[in-house]
């Protein structure tokens, strides 16, 4: 088709860094506004009473049970028609991606919540805690801990997924090495290298959320990192 | 020297894990219908001795002679020797997928060959020996006592009517009152002369039940005897020492 | 209405395309995985450096890039070549899926064989069964209950994951859904509606494993949720 050209090292690895850059911004700001969202639903849904456990039980079965693709599709392309607003393509990015993992981060903190001994619950109350107290106090600081390793293997599928954000135009890591590969037809150079840049960001982090949830993890979430939920 | 009368010969047995020899040189054996119980402190070695009798554990050095036959040569069948010799383990080790009854007949459908009728009617029997209560038949290991569990895996090794079976530490894992049931069964079966070798800490049964008590020591049989001589009037001083120490413990848990 | 008929044979079209590369995916991810999980367990030394090697570089990458390997690299670099090579975008993906399957599932059945515990294989030695006999009566029959949950998983990410596809120009799902949005702009309507659709497959599966995990369940092997 079109012949290869090559591409001057320096700026191929500006266009790679750049790429990462944006991968890492993405997933930073997607896990952040997952957790922000994430959080409170959890506790709708271990807490809340009726109604609030049946909005947040459908809104995390429904953002766990279609692709991020499609949910790209829908803010970028069809909230415009729905709502007249419009999200520019790196906030689309962001908002799918963290809307997401909200949906999912919100099942580890409800692990994290569930594992927290019932006697503590009853030593709180007993003491004349309010809900809101015993929630603040003896809850959350427990179970937030106990999810640190699942929310960290959370933060390495986003950090992956991020890649999906090309299909609307974000100009992240694995879009790069496309371009670059489809300019010098050198797949395995290109790609080779992007593989090594999502590899030294998921490696160490793997390998530190498996030595955090050897020490507090909860049996059966986040004690194997890298997992598929 | 009619060895004919010996189920079990162990002549010099050694083991060494890494740097730490565990079993160093020990030496006994086991007549048929005897029962034979091993007692001395514990990590020292007596489930290690255990294991190597069916080769779960590969000894250093050594003979053991099962019914003539010096099992650690190369030219044995080690399969249908362990077919030939029941264990029982400290934790029951049932296989959790099975039901009681299930996992008494595994052994003689899957190696013994027998059809499900056959093995369902030899397992039965084997159950009832062990006075498993009618309702546990069907259960799942999960949903036993640890007493039943215990009686399943000891109704499991009996079905394949081996020439001895090995107790490692039957009760240490139950608390007294599901011991106390273990126990009346091992003590039914010492009185019909099944050949049994035991290791365990429970002296009462050591006194009502054994034919003779060895003291395991330092990786080696530091001395034996009938259970009143060994119990009563030990001769070495470590026995005494260990006898005390666990006789104090005893007096106040009742036997 | 000749029209609604138009859109959702396009449709249903795609939804084939879908649900194939979820299964061939699924299949072909256990059948490879398994030989690397036996690898990564019994294998020689280098059978198990190749398995951890391979297992760690897919789970270590995104999905998107290994299919993009596939289904653009790999012929762009054979094209040099042999320049005429093509190589079909619906054989790559699938390839992708299943090699990038694999890797997560062979993580799944170690688990799951590794969970079992020892004392039940050194009942089974003792009584005099082999190798063979012991995975058979004994590990099978546990690792495999244990193993569903899991392949609810799975199957769940392949079918959304498989959207991905879309980018590899296979007429998958999500591709024909934006054909049909960009042909009769009606964006949002079309994009919802896949959703829901990937929802009520994804529902589907979930409430058919459950059901067979509900059969299959063995107080003491495995663990009933909710």
């Amino acid at each position: 088709m079109i012949s290869a050209t090559s591409v001057p090292w320096n700026i191929a690895v500006d266009m790679l860094l750049k790429g990462a850059k944006m991968t890492i911004e993405l997933s930073v700001l997607s896990i952040l506004l997952g957790l922000i969202i994430g959080l409170p639903v959890a506790l709708m849904e271990t807490y809340g009473n009726k109604t609030l456990r049946y909005i947040a039980m459908v809104y995390e079965g429904t953002l766990r049970g279609i692709p991020l693709l499609a949910i790209y599709f829908i803010i970028f392309f069809s909230m415009p028609l729905l709502v007249g607003v419009g999200l520019p393509a790196f906030w689309a990015a962001v908002v799918g991606l963290g809307i997401r993992s909200s949906a999912y981060q919100s099942q580890i903190f409800r692990s994290g919540i569930q594992a927290v001994g019932g006697g503590q619950i009853e030593a709180a109350l007993s003491l004349g805690m309010s809900r809101m107290q015993m929630i603040r106090y003896v809850v959350l600081p427990q179970a937030l801990r106990m999810a640190i390793p699942a929310w960290m293997n959370e933060y390495i599928i986003v950090l992956k997924d991020t890649s999906i954000a090309l299909a609307i135009g974000i100009v992240e890591l694995t879009r790069q090495a496309t371009y670059l590969v489809s300019i010098t037809a050198e797949p395995f150079k290109y790609y080779g290298i992007a593989a090594l840049f999502y590899l030294a960001m998921v490696l160490p982090l793997t390998y530190l959320a498996g030595h955090v949830g050897r020490k507090y993890g909860i049996k059966g979430t986040g004690g194997a990192a890298n997992v598929r939920i | 020297m009619s060895e004919s009368n010996n189920v079990l010969v162990i002549r010099n047995l050694t083991k060494k894990f890494g740097e730490k020899p565990v079993l160093r040189g020990v030496s006994f054996n086991v007549e048929r219908g005897e029962t034979k119980v091993i007692i001395g402190p514990s990590g020292a070695g007596k489930s290690t001795l255990l294991r190597c009798i069916n080769r779960l554990v590969e000894p250093n050095s050594g003979e053991i002679i099962f019914n003539g036959v010096n099992i650690l040569s190369g030219e044995v069948d080690i399969r249908k020797i362990r077919a030939r010799i029941g264990f029982v383990f400290q934790h029951f080790n049932l296989f959790k997928h099975l039901t009681a009854l299930e996992n008494v007949k595994i052994g003689l459908k899957v190696i013994r060959g027998l059809d499900n009728t056959e093995a369902e009617d030899k397992a039965r029997k084997a159950l009832k020996a062990v006075h498993l209560e009618d309702d546990a038949y069907d259960k799942y290991p999960a949903e036993l006592s640890g007493g039943q569990q215990q009686r399943v895996a000891i109704a499991r090794a009996l079905a394949m009517e081996p020439e001895i079976i090995l107790f490692d530490e039957p009760t240490s894992a139950l608390d007294p009152q599901l011991a106390g049931e273990v126990l009346d069964v091992m003590r039914d079966l010492a009185k019909r002369k099944v050949t049994m070798l035991v290791v365990t800490h429970e002296i009462g049964f050591a006194l009502n039940a054994a034919d003779e008590v060895l003291f395991f020591y330092d990786g080696v049989i530091w001395e034996k005897g009938r259970p009143k001589e060994l119990l009563y009037h030990p001769q070495k001083q470590e026995t005494r020492e260990f006898l005390r120490r666990i006789a104090d413990l005893s007096m106040f848990g009742g036997e | 209405m000749g029209y609604a008929g138009l859109i959702a044979h396009h449709l249903l079209g795609g939804l084939g395309v879908t649900l194939e590369l979820t299964v061939v995916g699924f299949i072909g991810g256990f059948a490879f995985g398994f030989l690397l999980a036996v690898g990564r367990t019994y294998g020689g030394r280098l059978s198990r450096l190749l398995s951890t090697a391979y297992i760690e570089l897919i789970r270590g990458t995104p999905m998107l890039l290994q299919l993009y390997i596939i289904g653009f690299g790999l012929p762009l670099f054979i094209r040099r070549y042999h320049p005429s090579f093509v190589m079909s975008p619906l054989l790559a993906a699938s390839l992708g899926m299943v090699l990038n399957s694999a890797a997560y599932q062979a993580e799944y059945i170690r688990g799951a064989f590794n969970s079992i515990d020892y004392g039940q294989i050194e009942a089974a030695l003792s009584l005099g069964m082999s190798k063979w006999k012991i995975i058979r009566h004994v590990t099978f029959p546990q690792a495999f209950r244990i193993m569903l949950p899991s392949w609810t998983n799975e199957m769940v990410y392949l079918l959304k994951y498989s959207s991905l596809a879309m980018l590899l120009a296979v007429p998958e799902l999500m591709y024909k859904a934006s054909v049909v949005a960009s042909e009769t702009f009606l964006y949002a309507q079309i994009y919802l509606l896949v959703a829901g659709i990937y929802l009520v497959f994804a529902t589907l599966i979930i409430q058919a494993m459950r059901r067979v995990e509900l059969r299959l369940h063995i107080p003491g092997v495995t663990t009933i949720k909710r």
